[in-house]
This record gives C-alpha cells, sequence and structure tokens, in this order.
C-alpha cells in the first residue's frame, strides 16, 4: 500500500462490464495502473483486451462500472475528449488515411491548431509532423509526402507518432508490435521507456509473452472476460502466464516433440530460378510429408515467395512445377491442383470478412458440394459444422460473419477452408500472426496432423521459436537468395538462424 | 500534355477545323463551366459523397442570381445564387446527417424536389416579372452578360482556381473531407465527425457552384427549369473531371488537374464537332478516354513488368542460370 | 385480365380519393340532355377519358380548357386523369385507371411508337373506344394491326419529315443557307429521327452542305457549348438547325448568345422545331431565328376530341378508323412569334367558345375537319377571338 502512495495511481478501472448481445465481453474487471509504469495487457484472443482499451481510449462506453483517471471518475464521450484528458490510443488495425500527407495524417482532427484565419499554416504543422516523428525516434520521412506508398510498418509509426503528439499520460498500444519489422519495435520500445521515463504510462498488449515480459513492469490477465491477475516483473515466468491465460497448463513446448526430419524422396513442389523483386534465380523442392520453414527478415522477399508459389504473383522469370509436370500460373491453377494458401493479411486476403464461417469454408469447395450444378444449403452447412467441430472453431454457428470472430478463430476459418478443399500442398503464410496461445497450439496441432498425413507444407514465419519448433527443414533468405540450410535438430537455435538473416 | 496530345490528334485529323485560334479559345471557354461546377463537387466526392442534385441546386442558384441581378445588378447576381445555393445545400446536408441513408439517395430525392420548385419558380416569375422570365427560361441580367465572355470568364476562372486551391490545401475541412473519403471509421476514431464533415462539404461546394451557375448563365444567357430529372445530366462531366484530377493528383495541382480533365473533354467535345462526326461517337471517346486516364497507372504497371520480365528473360538468356540448387 | 382490372382497382382507389378530393365536382350537369348517342338505351352521358398534363405548362393547360369547352357543348362527361410518373409506365397506368373508372371512349397518346400495340389491345378487350393523338405509326406492319382494330376511331398527326424539310428549305431559299450544322435531338427518338430524314433529304435536293451535327444537349450552356463549337470549327456556317427547341429550356437563347460573342448574328440563320418561349426576341431585322416550325399541341387534342364526340353522335362512323393530318405552322416574323403565344396554346384565349365548337367541327364530316386543321392560322385565331 505504501508503494502505492509514493506512486500515484493513473487509471483506476472498477468492476467494468461489458457485453454484445449474449456475449459477455467484459465481467467486473477491476484493476490499476501506476503513474510511470507500462503494464502488460494479455489473454487469449476474446478475453476481452480490445474492448477494455478500447473503452478507456474513448471508443466505446462500458454497461458497468468505473474509470478513474488521476483519482477523478474518468468517462471519456469520444476518443477525442480520451485524448483531451491525457489518454491516447495506438488501433491494432491500420489507421492511416489515403490520399494525404504525412502531417495530415498525424493531426487529423487536429488541424485546429494551425488554422491561422481559417486557413492552414503547412509549413508549421509539416514542421510539428517532422518534430513529432522526430520526438519518437523515426526518420527518414517527408511530412509532406502522401501516405498512399507508405508501408505498413512505417504507416503504423505515424499512427504512433500521432498519439504521442497528443503528449498522453496514459498511452495505450494495442497489438501494434505484431505489425512491426525489428527496426518498427526499436522505435516503439524506445518511445516505452522514454514514456517510463517520464513518469507516463502505457497499457501495452501483446501476444508475444517474451515481448511483455522483456518491457513491462507488470501483466495482467484477462481470460473470458474476467480479470484473472497481474504478476509483477519478479513473479513472471512464461509457464505462469500460458497458465492464467488458457486456464490450464500447458506444456513450455507446444511444437512438434519429435526431432525426425528426415525428408522423403517425393517431391511435390519445385521452383526454379525465381526471380521477383530481391530475388534472384530462388531454387528450392518442397517434399511430401515435409514442414519446409522459410524465415528472413520482413523484406527478404518470403512472404512474396509464397505468392508466387500459389500463382498470385507471376515471377519475372523461373517456373513453378509440381510432381505431376503441372507448371502453376495462376491461383485458379493452383487450387485445381490441390493447393492451398493462408495468406499472412488474414481479414484482406485470406477471408470474406462480411461473409459467413460456412461461406468463408464451402468457397473453395463449391465445385465439390455441387450436385448436377446446384449447392444444397444442407450440405454447405454439413461441412461448416464439420470443419467447425474439427478445428474446435468459437463460433456461434456457421451463419455468423467472419468479421466477428476473434483472430485465432479466423485463422481456423481460413485453415478449415483449404483442409475441406483435401489440398495436398499448403503454403502458410505467418499461420500463427497475432494468435494467443491456445489457438497457436491448436494449429500446430493442425501442421502436425496434415505432415503426418504426407502432405506438404512450405511455412514462411517471422517468428524464429516456431520456425525451429515445427519445420523439418528451415531455409534462411537474405538479400533475394538461400542464405542457409537447416535441416531439423536441437542444436539449431534463433541465433543461428539471425547470423544467416541479417 | 494529355489535352495537349488530344489537340494533336484533332489536329492531325481536322487540321482545318481545329487549327485557329478561335477553335482553342473556344475549346478553353467550354472548359470554364465545368471546372467550376466541379471545384463545387470536388470537396463532396473526395468525402464520399456521390451528389446527383448539383445541377439543378445550381439551376435554382442561377434563377435566385436571375431575380438578384434584375433588382441589385452583379452583386445582387451573385449573392442571390449564392445564397439561394446555401440554402438548398443546407436543406440537402440537413437532410443527410439526419436520415442517415446514402447520399446518392437523398440527392436524387432532393433533385426532383428542386426541379419541381424550378419549373413552379420559372413559370411563376414569368408571370409576375417578364422581364426576368420567359415561362421556359430565366433571362441573364444583360450587364452580366460579359461574364461569359472571353476573357473575363478567364479571370473568373483563374481567381475562382485560386480560391479553390488555397481551401483546398488549407483549410481544415477540405482536409477533413479527405480523411472521412479515405476511411470513415478511422476518421472517427481521430475525433472527426464524419456527419460534419460531410454536412460542411456541401456548404463549401455550394460557393463554388453559385459562381459556376453565375458563370453558366451569363455564358449562356439564360437558365432554364428542368423536368424528368434532366439535370442529372449535368453533374457527369464535372464529375469525370474530378475523378481524372484525383489521379493526376501526384503530378499537379488539384485545380489544375481538374481544368486540364475539362480541357480534355472539351477537345474531344469540339474536336467531333469539328471532324462532323456522328454525336455518339463523342460518348465513346469520352468513355474511352475516362478508361484511359483511370487505367494508366495499371497500364504503366503491366509495361514495367513487361519490361523486367524481357530483362530477366534476356539475362538468363545470355548467361544460363549458374545458381546453385539448394536441396 | 381480371387481376389487371384488381390491380388497376386497387391503384385507381388511390387516384379516386384524389381526385373527389380536389375537384368537388358537383352533378351540374343534370337538367342538360345528353347528346344523342348510338346507343339509344343509354341514359348517362358518354364518359372520355384523357391523359391531363396541366401540370406540365400552359398549353396542356389551354388542351384541358379547351376540351373542358367542347364537351361541355356536347353533353360529354370528361374525365381527366393524372399520371404519376412520365414514361410508358405512367400512361398505361393511366389508362388502366380511366378503364376502372368506367369510360366509355378515351383520348389516347403514347410516349413510344412500342406502346401502340398494348393500348390497342387493351382498348379492344375492355370495349373503350379511342383515338391515337398526335402518333404517326411509322413501322407499317402496327401501323396495319392499329388499324384493324374495332374500337379505334381515328389517328391524327403531323409529317415530323416534311416539316424538317420545309425548315431546311425556307433557310435555303429565303436566307440563302448553304452550310448547315444541327443541334440535334437524341438518337432512336421517334421524331428526331424523322426529322433527320428530312434534314437529309432537303440538303440533299438543295445541295446544301450538312457540316456537323450534335446531340444529348441537356442545358441552355450546352447549346452555347454546341454553337461556340460549331463557328470556331466552320467558320463558313452560315445556318444552324435546332431540331428540338423545346427539349432544352433556354436552347434558343443558348445559341443565340454564342451568335453574339462572336458578333454572328446576322450572319448565321437559325432554323428551329418547336415553339420556344420569348422566340419574338430573336426574330427580325440583325437577328438570327428566321423560321420556327410551331406544333399547335392544342389543335392535336381538340380534334382528337371533336372526332371522338362525333363518333358518339353516330357521325363519320362509316369512315373509322381514319386519318387526319395536322400540320406544323411555319412562324417567320416577330408579330407572329409574339402572337402565338397570345392565340395559341394560351388557356385564357381559348381556340373557340363552346358554341364556335359546336358550330364548327361537331357533326361536321372529315372533309370540313381537314379544312379546319388546313385553315387554321394565325389570322383565323386573331380573328376568332375578337
Amino acid at each position: 500500500m505504501s508503494e502505492v502512495k509514493e506512486k500515484e495511481i493513473i487509471l483506476r478501472a472498477e468492476g467494468i462490464s461489458k457485453s454484445f448481445g449474449p456475449t459477455k465481453a467484459l465481467v467486473q474487471v477491476s484493476f490499476e495502473i501506476k503513474r510511470g509504469e507500462v503494464v502488460g495487457l494479455i489473454g487469449e484472443n476474446g478475453s476481452g483486451k480490445s474492448t477494455f482499451s478500447t473503452i478507456v481510449a474513448g471508443i466505446q462506453k462500458q454497461d458497468e462500472g468505473q474509470l478513474y483517471l488521476n483519482g477523478e471518475p474518468y468517462a471519456p464521450n469520444d476518443i477525442t475528449d480520451a485524448i483531451s484528458k491525457g489518454v491516447a490510443m495506438v488501433v491494432q488495425e491500420q489507421g492511416t488515411f489515403n490520399n494525404i500527407s504525412v502531417a495530415a495524417n498525424i493531426f487529423a482532427g487536429r488541424e485546429q491548431q494551425f488554422t491561422k484565419a481559417g486557413l492552414l499554416d503547412l509549413k508549421a504543422m509539416n514542421a510539428a509532423a517532422a518534430e513529432a516523428l522526430d520526438k519518437i525516434g523515426v526518420e527518414g520521412i517527408d511530412p509532406a509526402q502522401v501516405v498512399n506508398a507508405m508501408s505498413f510498418e512505417e504507416r503504423k509509426l505515424l499512427e504512433v507518432a500521432r498519439a504521442e503528439c497528443a503528449e498522453p499520460q496514459l498511452l495505450i498500444i494495442d497489438e501494434t508490435t505484431t505489425a512491426l519489422g525489428r527496426e518498427g519495435r526499436d522505435v516503439m520500445y524506445r518511445l516505452i521507456n522514454k514514456m517510463r521515463r517520464d513518469n507516463r504510462s502505457v497499457l501495452f498488449i501483446s501476444h508475444d509473452i517474451e515481448e511483455l515480459m522483456a518491457i513491462c513492469d507488470s501483466i495482467i490477465v484477462l481470460r473470458d472476460g474476467h480479470y484473472i491477475g497481474a504478476l509483477n516483473r519478479e513473479e513472471m515466468t512464461v509457464g505462469a502466464l500460458r497458465q492464467m491465460m488458457v486456464g490450464r497448463e500447458i506444456a513450455d513446448n507446444f511444437y512438434r516433440n519429435d526431432w525426425n526430419g528426415r525428408l522423403t524422396d517425393e517431391v511435390a513442389l519445385s521452383a526454379r530460378d525465381i526471380c521477383y523483386g530481391p530475388m534472384k534465380d530462388l531454387t528450392l523442392d518442397l517434399h511430401k510429408g515435409e514442414i519446409l520453414g522459410i524465415g528472413g527478415l520482413t523484406d527478404c522477399g518470403m512472404h512474396d515467395f509464397g505468392k508466387i508459389l500459389f500463382g498470385i504473383i507471376k515471377p519475372d522469370y523461373g517456373t513453378v512445377k509440381l510432381e505431376n509436370g503441372a507448371e502453376i500460373v495462376n491461383p485458379k491453377q493452383a487450387v485445381k491442383q490441390k493447393m492451398a494458401y493462408i495468406s499472412k493479411n488474414r481479414d484482406t486476403e485470406a477471408l470474406m470478412s462480411a461473409g459467413s464461417v460456412k461461406d468463408n469454408i464451402c468457397l473453395p469447395n463449391l465445385p465439390k458440394l455441387a450436385k448436377g450444378g446446384l449447392i444444397s444449403p444442407k450440405a454447405e452447412m454439413d461441412l461448416a459444422n464439420r470443419m467447425g467441430e474439427t478445428l474446435s472453431i468459437k463460433m456461434q454457428g456457421p451463419k455468423q460473419y467472419v468479421m466477428y470472430l476473434s483472430g485465432g478463430n479466423k485463422q481456423k476459418v481460413s485453415i478449415g477452408k483449404w483442409l475441406a478443399s483435401e489440398a495436398e500442398i499448403y503454403i502458410f503464410d505467418c499461420p500463427t500472426r497475432g494468435i494467443d496461445i491456445g489457438v497457436k497450439a491448436d494449429i500446430y496441432r493442425i501442421l502436425t496432423d496434415l505432415k503426418n498425413q504426407g502432405k506438404a507444407i512450405l511455412m514462411i514465419s517471422e517468428e524464429l521459436p516456431e520456425l525451429i519448433g515445427m519445420s523439418d527443414r528451415i531455409l534462411t533468405f537474405k538479400d533475394g537468395a538461400i542464405s542457409g540450410e537447416f535441416l531439423r535438430d536441437p542444436s539449431v537455435t534463433e541465433h543461428t538462424l539471425i547470423d544467416y538473416m541479417i | 500534355m494529355i489535352p495537349v496530345a488530344l489537340y494533336l490528334v484533332m489536329l492531325l485529323l481536322a487540321p482545318n477545323r481545329v487549327g485557329n485560334l478561335d477553335s482553342i479559345i473556344s475549346m478553353l471557354t467550354l472548359a470554364v463551366v465545368p471546372t467550376i461546377t466541379a471545384y463545387g463537387v470536388h470537396f463532396g466526392f473526395t468525402s464520399g459523397i456521390m451528389d446527383f442534385s448539383v445541377g439543378s441546386r445550381m439551376t435554382l442558384a442561377s434563377m435566385a442570381g436571375c431575380i438578384g441581378g434584375y433588382y441589385f445588378g452583379p452583386i445582387g447576381m451573385i449573392l442571390g445564387a449564392v445564397l439561394a445555393s446555401l440554402l438548398l445545400a443546407t436543406v440537402i446536408g440537413k437532410l443527410f446527417a439526419l436520415l442517415k441513408i446514402p447520399s446518392f439517395v437523398i440527392s436524387l430525392g432532393s433533385l426532383m424536389v428542386f426541379e419541381v420548385i424550378g419549373e413552379r419558380l420559372n413559370k411563376y416569375c414569368a408571370d409576375v416579372l417578364p422581364d426576368v422570365a420567359t415561362w421556359q427560361y430565366f433571362k441573364a441580367p444583360a450587364s452580366m452578360q460579359f461574364i461569359g465572355k472571353a476573357p473575363y470568364n478567364f479571370i473568373v476562372l483563374i481567381l475562382i482556381a485560386i480560391v479553390f486551391e488555397l481551401v483546398n490545401t488549407r483549410t481544415k475541412i477540405a482536409n477533413q473531407a479527405r480523411v472521412v473519403g479515405s476511411d470513415e471509421l478511422i476518421a472517427r476514431n481521430v475525433g472527426i465527425d464524419p456527419m460534419k464533415v460531410k454536412f460542411g462539404t456541401f456548404i463549401l461546394g455550394s460557393v463554388f457552384l453559385a459562381m459556376a451557375a453565375v458563370v453558366s448563365t451569363c455564358y449562356s444567357s439564360a437558365a432554364g427549369y428542368y423536368a424528368n430529372m434532366g439535370s442529372m445530366g449535368i453533374v457527369f462531366k464535372p464529375m469525370m473531371s474530378v475523378i481524372i484530377g484525383m489521379s493526376m493528383g501526384r503530378l499537379v495541382r488539384s485545380c489544375v488537374g481538374i481544368f486540364i480533365g475539362n480541357l480534355c473533354l472539351s477537345v474531344i467535345f469540339t474536336g467531333i464537332i469539328a471532324l462532323g462526326w456522328p454525336d455518339n461517337l463523342q460518348n465513346i471517346f469520352l468513355g474511352l478516354f475516362l478508361v484511359g486516364v483511370l487505367g494508366m497507372p495499371t497500364i504503366q504497371r503491366y509495361i514495367a513488368d513487361f519490361k523486367r520480365r524481357s530483362a530477366a528473360n534476356k539475362a538468363h538468356a545470355d548467361a544460363p542460370a549458374t545458381a546453385a540448387k539448394v536441396q | 385480365m381480371k387481376m389487371k382490372k384488381l390491380l388497376a382497382t386497387l391503384l385507381a382507389g388511390t387516384m379516386l380519393v384524389g381526385l373527389l378530393a380536389a375537384c368537388g365536382d358537383k352533378p351540374g350537369n343534370e337538367t342538360q340532355n345528353p347528346v344523342e348517342t348510338k346507343d339509344t338505351e343509354r341514359t348517362e352521358p358518354y364518359k372520355l377519358g384523357y391523359v391531363d398534363m396541366s401540370s406540365y405548362g400552359a398549353t396542356f393547360q389551354a388542351v384541358a380548357k379547351d376540351l373542358e369547352d367542347m364537351c361541355k357543348a356536347a353533353n360529354i362527361e370528361l374525365v381527366p386523369v393524372q399520371i404519376g410518373g412520365g414514361g410508358s409506365d405512367g400512361m398505361a397506368t393511366a389508362y388502366e385507371n380511366m378503364i376502372n373508372m368506367g369510360i366509355d371512349g378515351v383520348l389516347a397518346s403514347s410516349s413510344s411508337e412500342g406502346q401502340v400495340r398494348l393500348m390497342a389491345d387493351l382498348f379492344e378487350e375492355n370495349d373503350v373506344d379511342w383515338f391515337l393523338v398526335n402518333r404517326r405509326l411509322s413501322d407499317p406492319e402496327l401501323e396495319e394491326y392499329v388499324f384493324s382494330q374495332s374500337k379505334l376511331v381515328g389517328n391524327e398527326f403531323c409529317y415530323e419529315e416534311d416539316t424538317a424539310y420545309e425548315v431546311v428549305k425556307r433557310l435555303h431559299e429565303d436566307h440563302g443557307v448553304k452550310n448547315l450544322a444541327v443541334i440535334g435531338l437524341t438518337l432512336g427518338d421517334a421524331a428526331g429521327d424523322l426529322r433527320d430524314k428530312g434534314i437529309a433529304k432537303a440538303c440533299e435536293e438543295f445541295g446544301i452542305k450538312m457540316l456537323t451535327e450534335t446531340r444529348g444537349i441537356v442545358s441552355a450552356s450546352d447549346v452555347t457549348n454546341a454553337v461556340e463549337g460549331i463557328i470556331s470549327s466552320y467558320p463558313e456556317v452560315d445556318g444552324i438547325f435546332i431540331v428540338g427547341g423545346l427539349v432544352t429550356n433556354g436552347a434558343l437563347a443558348g445559341a443565340n448568345q454564342a451568335l453574339v460573342n462572336h458578333n454572328m448574328q446576322d450572319k448565321v440563320a437559325i432554323g428551329m422545331i418547336d415553339i420556344a418561349a420569348g422566340m419574338e426576341e430573336y426574330m427580325g431585322e440583325g437577328k438570327p431565328l428566321k423560321v420556327v416550325a410551331g406544333g399547335n399541341l392544342v389543335m392535336d387534342w381538340v380534334i382528337a376530341g371533336a372526332c371522338m364526340i362525333n363518333n358518339v353522335m353516330g357521325v363519320n362512323t362509316d369512315e373509322t378508323p381514319y386519318k387526319l393530318n395536322t400540320r406544323m405552322m411555319f412562324i417567320t416574323n416577330p408579330e407572329d412569334a409574339a402572337d402565338y403565344s397570345v392565340y395559341y396554346e394560351n388557356p385564357n384565349v381559348p381556340m373557340l367558345s363552346g358554341e364556335q365548337w359546336n358550330e364548327t367541327l361537331l357533326g361536321k364530316d372529315l372533309e370540313t375537319i381537314q379544312a379546319f386543321i388546313d385553315n387554321y392560322s394565325l389570322d383565323y385565331a386573331r380573328s376568332m377571338s375578337k
């Protein structure tokens, strides 16, 4: 208690509840955040992390309970009100605007401060934007440039700058680092440390337990909308956090537990002399019953490589051929040849968000479901239900819209549609990105099952433990070429891989 | 460059017809009214509004301008048009904010009502103010008709373009219109009220529409009423030019891009007349032109892809692949 | 058909309520005797339906006034029905409504030629006499079909092709036009296509060069644009033909303005079909408008009305279905132009009084009626209104 007095409490939540129809997103959640503290918020998908943070940020209101900011009752009318009271948030999704400049993005909604006699002082706005970017340690972005051509990561940093510009006393960062590469993450960590030094607070939401443990002073765990508890620095262990999140004990190693990386002789897919962007004459074979891991830095070309294999991108040179000699030239043909591709960008490339679970799962399987040109609604429902059970998809029913599912369950849907199609070759691009630990374990189980069934799997990943834990063979990409090949072996470590990637 | 290229094509096809100063001035003149109209359409369009009522609002503004001009001269004409335009924009903007139904529905409904008002007003004024209106159209005050002629129309256009550029690049409302047009949900998340911004774009645009109405009336000396949704067609060319202007955003300022768009359309229009081609060819040209301009970035990408692939093929033909196969 | 009637009855319900509420007309004709009709057992007056378009402007108000006077004189009950929306659907609904209101005959116009066959079937099935107003059937097969119907009384129209031909001829012969530009109606418009034929015929016959054409005109400033384009591309232009002056309000003013801007008012002669408001302003010495071919819409409806009444009276019944040819008037001076709006298409100045209708058209044979049409002129109208 004495410590609490020493460190002023910036935010106190008392009995916060929120429901969406029959779903209870938050149930009587109470906790405190102290000034100068970096608090992690962790929980499975659907545990209520985002709901809680959006209530604090003024995006939505709680049904019950009371928030206190600096000891005063706090009920922001909207996001602007929250900002004016010292609470800002960087959201999970993309939050920048096309067709306007970097500066206009950073100060969107707050242009008034640069308005003189009804006109914007663009010079002042650009200078302030440059200063804001500089403040968070971002270099090389021209405040006057239009954002359209900027990368997702650069745009995310603009949002960070936008939030920091308001000089918030409490900054909420929601799953932002998963979208960032190494440099972006460093920017974010520097900002978090600065906030701490300035005696300001951060509520940091992430699925990455290691990341949270590295930067947070304490970590709060939510599960199914309930506050489960908080661990301070001394108490934090990966195992303890996992157990609190999932409600059961999860083994430390939830990857494959065998070290048998022996490859079959049967080649399912061959890529020859692929040239595209940074890629130069990339050649590889994917074997049946193999999980081939591809690792590298974000911009090494590995994500495009996945698309080339599936025929989405036509390479400048080179071929992708299957065991039967068929050359893959477009996705339609790839699907016909029993290939599957699960994109890194789940919401935009892998799923129809405004479609139901049933529609998403059935889409690549319609020819199979059709009888005499007609598709039976019952057959569709049966397939969706079957996949829902096989993959334990948490949904209200097959008719629920995908947009209302949690990230992990969305990913299960995007995998489900290909499982149902009985594909033989799977290309997974970051299969567990932004997914909680419980679903992650499920997905690894699916990968292992597929491998055991003799399917060929190419897994592109930015998570090194995942690559090491799941792959029979790992290829590292660097400067558009394969820089290393590692067969499954306990001696392969993250350091070994990083040396070949950087 | 595009209008110049189009002009050169026309010049090639009909050297005697378009190769004179009169033709060039005529093409420039033709672009004046739609350009000012497009400035009025631009703000709403960038914020995501599809407004078909523009023509009917301009018609009523023209009528109010003619009445104002009759009583109070040039100032009266401008004031009359601007006030009427503001009033109509307030009505449609408020309806839009209140009912929260798609803008094209609101604008179509408003258009029908405004057209009837226009017709009734025209008929009424023909009875009570025969100096201002015949039963088919309003007459522009004689003292104002010079505004529609060169060089005055160009001077007016330049002044309005400067104001437009200033407003478009240097005001909060124009910036927020783009923000809302880019993503309404995120706009809300940064504290912008999209409805308020859209209402603002109606009001802001209406001032430019009023000026377009004044110049148009002075140019043709008349402002006729419309029936059976005939006024809807007025917005199409300006809208096309806004799209062209936006697609040229990286190269030129919006005010210039929009003018270029309209100039292209007027070169095509005049060119078709000059060539004596059947009128339906004009629509084919306009359609192809629009598709061509908007598809330009994609075409450029295709060309770049083709060049890259050719280079890669050539490199491999010159030196067979030496990359080691990794197994 | 029963279903159709049921639907039509429902639709007509609202219309009836409107009619009853709006006109509040009382049966004031009870003292008058109905005209002698073919059906001698008839006790109620003959009901003549027509589509009332008074809200469209003065011309149709004049039509309404003249028809009302004429029917009153003949003790025929005129049943005006308004259309909810334009186009063929609005017309069709209006006719269904009339049938459900128990009309005996109808003055029928159509927004397109294709609609006429359906109308013919509708009136035939429901035993309703009809007169096809202001529509020339250009498709011979359709014409044969329509004229084989027993309920068709007659068809009245003017020759669009001849009118356009005449305008071009006058521009050439009276004003020396040799290089003509055309501001036309949309392609596919039946009247426009016929007028185009007439223009082409005249150009060929008199050696006139057709420089260019432009269509799809929406506003007055579009017309100014078009004329600007014509003048700059064809400095030799000496004639402009505005094929549909009523299609764009202010078209004439817009065209004139472009000529004023280029000081070419006295160098280019304008010919036009359709009467435009204030056209007298653009006629006369040094002004461009030389010929206006004006159809008399009131005449179209009044003749049709008279023919239907005659049919009820048993006059000319041996000759049904028959054709009558109305003619456009050619206005060439500002005085006539000014008088047109006074004596024609003016609700305050009916073409004829009730008595005059009786004397001139009712009970008269077809030759007399055609002669009335042929001789009807501004001078005649001036003299009759005195």
